[in-house]
């Protein structure tokens, strides 16, 4: 074992940490919202938003995130005279954006499908009352149907949070100097790869079942109603 | 003491009409539901709807806040018409939506199986339609949920969840969600048929206070007594028509229709 490389090597893990939480959590924030008109669309009557999400779904759920990675990576070189022109290359040239870009467009993808099933298992009733009551479309879904779905879907979603905190290794092999980015460059000069990777590993516990202890608390909370306490 | 309003309401002949329902028609696929409805109803009215499973009574209730979007017919609520028309090539179509809202605000409807909703507790389910859709005042929508939950029996209640509560609390919590709207009318869809026997007195107990009180009601009950001594009018469907209907005294005596009889009588 050799432990002087890796606390010589300190600093560039927790900068490493900063990077894997940074994109994971930035790509889940974004994708968690942005999952929503794709679920409501899913839902739609209206064929084009039907297709075109139901097209978006299956492509990122069907295919493997690296190669997502390099199409968006090394495909948008082949655009880069397109892109100039709309004043995306200065974005898609940099490996941190299309990381981020991708990993968001993939996250989308699978909460979409965890909002979708969300809303579609609140029971008809229960909206039946809303409507009654006279809310609008809109209020229905912000005050019934997206809470409701939340806690339907949470422990769901926890799921593609722990995965998507693992996923986010993958964008290391475009040169983004995440954990497992880190990891192989001290393995690699120093020759220690064993200790690194293990390292490397043991962080990605810690940020795993940290957002896990913490998915406990959110779920308690949301599902505090099925606390059965006969008062 | 129901016996006396039922006799006020008979005499007072120039009440405002509140509940106008015309040529009222819905089929699901090939099964034909409503044939021809034709009711309406004055303000202070309590009628109950009575029949058989199946004869189209929840179709009907629901049909009168459009819950249900029926094929042909007219509704008038509080005077307003029910901004339903009905085209050729695309069905039954809502023409204005902002104002179907704003007539529902002005119709509770109590549910066979309450319909609370369970993530929000008591106080909050109350409150969330006075506020978002009336616009009402926090402060005031809170102290308008506490008037009905004392009348309901249920303050004590206010923080519980749906789910820790028996059906019969649920059913009352129910009822006053739709009274904290002040509404014109109530429309209760067997709002007793899911409750253990004996909790069907308690929530029976509310509903005739707000009889006494001379709300507005439409009930679909398979409770006689309720139908016989709270009610001022009596409903009979069947198959999709109100096949008899009149004051309780010609549905249960012996004028009414044969079916109607044989169906009190079963
Ligand atoms: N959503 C539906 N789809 C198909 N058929 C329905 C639906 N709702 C009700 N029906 C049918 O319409 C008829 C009348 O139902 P309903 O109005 O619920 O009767 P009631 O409340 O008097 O028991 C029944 O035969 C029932 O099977
Ligand atoms: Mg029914």
């Amino acid at each position: 074992m050799n432990i002087n490389a890796i606390i010589e090597g300190l600093p560039r893990f927790i900068d490493g940490v900063i990077i894997t939480v940074t994109y994971a959590g930035g790509s889940l924030l974004i994708g968690f919202f942005m999952a929503i008109p794709v679920a409501l669309m899913r839902s739609s009557r209206n064929r084009f938003f039907y297709w075109f999400s139901t097209g978006y779904v299956t492509f990122f759920r069907g295919t493997p995130l690296l190669a997502q990675l390099f199409l968006v990576y090394y495909g948008a070189g082949q655009f880069h005279h397109e892109l100039d022109v709309i004043g995306l290359w200065d974005f898609f040239r940099e490996p941190w954006f299309c990381a981020i870009f991708t990993l968001t467009l993939n996250t989308t993808a699978y909460t979409s499908e965890i909002w979708r099933g969300g809303l579609q298992a609140i029971p008809k009733a229960e909206i039946e009352a809303a409507r009654a009551c006279g809310l609008s479309d809109f209020q229905l879904l912000r005050h019934i149907m997206f809470p409701r779905a939340l806690g339907i879907g949470w422990p769901a979603y926890t799921n593609e949070v722990v995965y998507q905190i693992q996923a986010t290794s993958l964008v290391s092999v475009i040169s983004v100097m995440d954990i497992t980015g880190v990891a192989r460059s001290i393995a690699s000069r120093d020759f220690v790869y064993y200790e690194a990777f293990l390292f490397a590993a043991a962080l990605y516990l810690l940020l795993v079942y940290g957002f896990i202890a913490f998915s406990r608390l959110v779920e308690k909370k949301l599902h505090r109603h099925l606390k059965d306490t006969t008062t | 003491m129901s016996s006396i309003i039922n006799d006020e309401r008979k005499s007072n002949a120039d009440r405002q009409e509140q509940l106008r329902v015309s040529g009222l028609y819905k089929s699901y696929g090939d099964t034909p539901v409503l044939h021809g409805v034709n009711v309406s109803a004055c303000a202070g009215d309590v009628i109950s709807v009575i029949g058989s499973s199946g004869s189209g009574k929840s179709t009907f209730l629901r049909c009168l806040n459009l819950i249900e979007t029926p094929e042909a017919g007219e509704i008038f609520m509080s005077g307003e018409k029910l901004p339903i028309s009905y085209d050729h090539k695309r069905g039954a179509v809502i023409t204005n939506k902002n104002k179907l809202q704003q007539i529902r605000s002005k119709v509770g409807m109590v549910f066979q199986d309450f319909n609370l909703w369970p993530h929000k507790t008591i106080y909050e389910n109350l409150v969330l339609a006075p506020i978002k859709v009336k616009g009402v005042k926090k402060e005031v929508a809170y102290a308008s949920a506490d008037h009905y939950l004392n009348k309901t029996g249920l303050y004590e209640k206010k923080d519980a969840y749906p789910g820790q509560m028996s059906g019969g609390q649920q059913q009352r919590a129910a009822i006053a969600r739709a009274l904290c709207m002040e509404p014109e009318i109530i429309l209760f869809d067997e709002p007793t048929s899911s409750l253990d026997p004996e909790l069907v007195g308690e929530v029976l107990l509310v509903m005739k206070a707000l009889a006494d009180e001379g709300r507005t009601m439409i009930v679909v009950t398979h409770e006689m007594a309720f139908a016989r001594e709270v009610s001022n009018r009596v409903l009979f469907f069947r198959n999709g028509v109100i096949e008899d209907q009149g004051p309780p005294s010609h549905i249960f005596g012996e004028n009414a229709s044969d079916a109607c009889t044989k169906f009190v009588n079963a």
